[in-house]
């Protein structure tokens, strides 16, 4: 073979690498909002993609509704879904709530508007501007059809690719292998698309709750302080294994933080400095608060779940007392040099305090056994039962009072 | 050259054979190893929501469900089952699905069907069995099984699961390129037009065991349209124990 044909077939390759980023970034022009459908039907035609991808979703939404871990309150559900009403008030009818009993920042949508959102959330707004940040962003997903768009662009990418790859399995015997290469970097190009794409999806998303945070009469500054505290806890946490760079599917938290700053700032003004409703939702999550912070430890994050605590303490959510008698529990589970002495400093503050849970006693008073202090494990366990005449471990810590002799 | 010739027309001529002759339809039946009395039981089947998905296949190979297809095909699978199960003087319990989708237990039940079904699939010939499997099929789904078709005094649940896929036309173009691309270099790319799988699966109500289990593959068959999706549902029922 002559090196003009070995070269011809190469720039061949070459050019069809080209075709395949050419075809794959882009260009579609993005689609139009999804017709604020009334209780959630599908307006597009039976046999569009989208009525498939709907298909697939009332499947799916099917195991949501009924998963183990589906936190069932009602009230919890009314409450989110006002908020989201507040919010969004063309797609009301069209979204549905479901709370998932699961740890971490993290809220999702899916195309026929079923909403997912994670206690760990719940945790991490301080108030119902806040919370409403991340629904307006989630509905901000379902109304602009993000889904879709992504999945018609990984599918032309897919079928560029595919004609790509077989051209290149033609010409493998004349380009003596180049074209593999070749192949392997227009699909590594291929992917990368894809993933920008989420990317300014996602910074789309943000503009969509911003904008309907000042609309709905809340304070839009709210969602800085949000991506503040998720800020805070990336950096703390020393061994964060995100994903970064390339193939990061989300803008990175400070970019974001930024752009919400730039864009919340016009929509705040004289007449609309804009509420933030931190009452009534300090009041609705605090029955669950306890249960929250205690799902949060188990994670064994400690570094974000001391971040939480410090942003929680500060928003003046919880009584200093829970936030002693969970930071000294961190410390218990963490058990790293000096943290026996540091969990039983904070159990003190947290029995001084007089708004910490019950339980304090007797963790304080277990730590208090193992260190060998067996009058401050009495007193601590018997003010334990004291408190808690009816607990289920009764009998257990009856126990252990008598081997620390009454 | 005259050798490259006819080289290059015989390897066509496979290509071309293999693309146009691997449209058969395999049915493979299991039993349950433990020795199941149907005479002894009686012949009420709750014929359980059937789980079917028809999609286009795209140039790429990307999967997109077809709504429309797939509403049809049940609808047809549904009527020519309904119809031959008759003939065998099947007493046929329809649950009602609505309810059913919003009782956790019930949901969990299928969820457990589906997965027993898969793995079924995924460990019968051509892709199995795993040594360990070999010459096993004790599938049960346990005692709650009942809970199945409650309300509905079956006997047994009749399961079925058909996933179907039909290429686009640009995916037909990536087959004669494959083919062309095969007859240049030798070495024919595997591209696929598509395939229809799934499974029936009849579970004894009382123990949970998946006392029959016909498993499908074929590359022919339309279900959208309302005779090929018979022939399928009588595939389906092959060998059918009632």
């Amino acid at each position: 073979m002559t090196t003009a044909l070995r070269s011809n077939v190469a720039g061949i390759a070459r050019a069809g690498a080209a075709l395949v980023l050419a075809v794959a970034c882009g260009c579609t022009s993005p689609l139009p909002n999804i017709a604020p459908g009334a209780e959630g039907r599908l307006a597009a035609p039976l046999d569009s993609d989208e009525a498939g991808f709907w298909m697939q979703m009332e499947r799916i939404e099917k195991d949501v509704a009924t998963a183990g871990h589906r936190v069932r309150d009602p009230e919890l559900e009314a409450y989110l879904r006002d908020v989201a009403c507040r919010m969004s008030p063309d797609y009301c009818e069209a979204i549905r709530i479901y709370v998932f009993q699961q740890p971490g920042f993290n809220a999702q949508m899916f195309p026929n508007g079923a909403m997912i959102v994670w206690t760990g959330l719940l945790l991490r707004a301080h108030n119902e501007a806040q919370l409403a940040t991340v629904l307006g962003h989630e509905i901000g997903h379902y109304q602009r059809r993000h889904t879709l768009a992504s999945w018609r662009r990984a599918r032309q990418t897919s079928d560029a690719f595919a004609v790509f790859a077989l051209a290149a399995a033609g010409a493998a015997p004349f380009t003596g292998g180049l074209s593999g290469a070749a192949a392997d970097l227009a699909q590594l190009a291929a992917i990368g698309t894809l993933f920008a794409y989420s990317r300014e999806q996602e910074a789309e998303s943000d503009a969509i709750g911003v904008e309907q945070l000042a609309r709905a009469g809340y304070d839009p500054r709210e969602a800085v302080k949000l991506w503040e505290g998720v800020i805070a806890e990336d950096e703390a946490d020393e061994d964060d294994d995100q994903p970064l760079g390339f193939f990061a599917t989300h803008p990175s938290p400070p970019a974001r933080r930024e752009e919400i700053e730039r864009l919340a700032a016009p929509l705040v003004t004289a007449e609309n400095t804009g509420q933030v409703h931190a009452e009534e939702y300090r009041v609705r999550v605090a029955r669950l608060r306890q249960r929250l912070l205690a799902e949060e430890l188990s994670l064994r994050e400690f570094e974000r779940t001391e971040v939480v605590l410090d942003r929680l303490q500060a928003s003046g959510n919880a009584p200093p007392g829970e936030i002693e008698y969970y930071r000294a529990e961190l410390y218990r589970t963490r058990g790293e040099e000096g943290d026996v002495e540091r969990a039983i400093a904070h159990y003190r503050e947290a029995v001084g305090s007089g708004s910490a849970p019950a339980e304090v006693h007797r963790s304080l008073g277990l730590l208090l056994r193992r260190t060998g202090d067996a009058a401050g494990a009495r007193e601590e366990l018997a003010a334990y039962l004291e408190r808690a005449p009816a607990a289920s471990d009764r009998a257990m810590v009856e126990v252990y009072l008598q081997e620390l002799g009454r | 050259m005259r050798t490259g010739l006819s080289t290059l027309a015989s390897t066509l001529a496979a290509a071309l054979a293999a693309a146009l002759f691997a449209g058969c339809t395999t049915t493979k039946v299991f039993r349950h190893d433990r020795p199941h009395a149907f005479a002894a039981q009686g012949r009420r089947v709750a014929l359980m929501p059937l789980d079917v998905e028809l999609s286009l296949l795209g140039t790429g190979g990307m999967l997109e469900a077809r709504a429309d297809w797939t509403q049809a095909a049940r609808g047809f699978l549904e009527a020519a089952l309904e119809r031959q199960l008759a003939s065998r003087r099947v007493d046929l319990a329809r649950p009602a699905a609505e309810d059913l989708d919003r009782d956790p237990e019930y949901v969990q039940l299928t969820k457990l069907h589906e997965a027993v079904g898969a793995a079924i699939l995924a460990n019968a010939p051509p892709n199995g069995p795993l040594p360990t499997l070999r010459k096993r099929f004790d599938w049960s789904l346990g005692g709650s099984a009942a809970q199945l078709a409650r309300g509905t005094d079956a006997d047994y649940a009749l399961f079925v699961y058909v996933r179907d896929s039909y290429a686009t036309a640009g995916r037909k173009a990536l087959v004669v390129g494959a083919i062309l691309v095969g007859a240049a270099t030798g070495i024919v790319p595997s591209v696929s037009l598509g395939q229809q799988v799934g499974f029936a699966s009849l579970v004894d109500l009382r123990t949970g065991d998946l006392v029959w289990f016909n498993r499908l593959s074929s590359e022919t068959g339309d279900l959208r349209e309302a005779e090929p999706a018979g022939k399928t549902a009588a595939n389906l029922l092959e060998d059918f124990p009632l």
